[in-house]
């Protein structure tokens, strides 16, 4: 019950990096993006101090025809030239309802990791928890 | 010669530097505190994302999850989708994949992944 009242949906996510074996675990869930027919992977990351889309997705979306001026980032991968943009997207629920989102991201044509969802601006408006031993995310806006 | 004075840096500058260095949350409260100092572009980067609830569901992706672990490390730097355990489509770039996509009908949304 108090689950329930904490979050609007809760989905299965994933504990492990699809390609690297690495000592700590991951938490991948589900997202969409209206325009695109399929589901997506995203890293829930709340080192990450902003949430980052994966280049070829942010093509897919049109996003590099944005204008706006450019803003240098670091990133894990070094000092990155990209822009800030609101992106609209949903995390999917299994169970309960999802949550439509327009969030701002960093989208660089030079960023060659996949997509974050980051602490700010995004993962701190939100209620998240875990339940590891099931690998359930539960999620519900803030508020 | 004296030496030149430094022009100082604009607000919207200022916001911009501390973004560089990743100070994010100073960035943010440089943004609230400046109000209309800044233009509407910068502005609407700091705004709370604007989130609803929605009646639209995702499906379990154990399955998918599953395939994920197993298969992964040998589709390094490949675009997959997976609809269940089954991969449906497999390219070295993400507008290959959508257009094999686009050519058939699948019982739930594939689910897509770079592994990298």
């Amino acid at each position: 019950m108090f689950a329930l009242s904490f979050s609007a949906g809760r989905s299965k996510f994933l504990d492990r990096h699809p390609r690297f074996v690495e000592p700590t675990a991951k938490v991948y869930v589900n997202i969409a993006f209206p325009g695109l027919s399929q589901d997506w992977l995203a890293q829930v990351d709340t080192g990450a101090a902003y949430s980052i889309l994966e280049q070829d997705v942010a093509r897919e979306l049109g996003l590099f025809q944005s204008e706006g001026k450019f803003t240098r980032l670091h990133t894990r991968l070094g000092a990155l030239r990209g822009r800030l943009i609101r992106v609209p997207l949903k995390i999917l629920a299994d169970e309960g309802t999802s949550l439509d989102f327009e969030a701002t991201f960093f989208v660089s044509p030079d960023w060659h990791g996949g997509t974050f969802l980051g602490y700010s601006g995004l993962l701190d408006r939100l209620r998240i928890g875990l339940d590891c031993p099931r690998n359930l995310f539960y999620f519900g806006e803030s508020g | 010669m004296g030496i030149p004075e430094r022009k100082p840096l604009s607000v919207e500058d200022e916001v911009r530097a501390l973004l560089e260095e990743g100070r994010i949350g100073e960035a943010k409260k440089l943004v609230e505190t400046a109000g209309d100092q800044l233009p509407e572009s910068l502005r609407e980067i700091f705004a709370p994302p604007k989130i609803r609830r929605v009646d639209e569901r995702g499906v379990d992706r154990t399955p998918e999850f599953n395939w994920l672990k197993l298969n992964g490390p040998a589709y390094a730097e490949k675009w997959v989708a997976l609809v269940g355990e089954e991969l449906v489509a497999c390219e070295d770039s993400l507008k290959d994949l959508l257009s094999k996509l686009g050519q058939r009908q699948f019982e739930r949304r594939p689910l897509v992944h770079h592994i990298v």
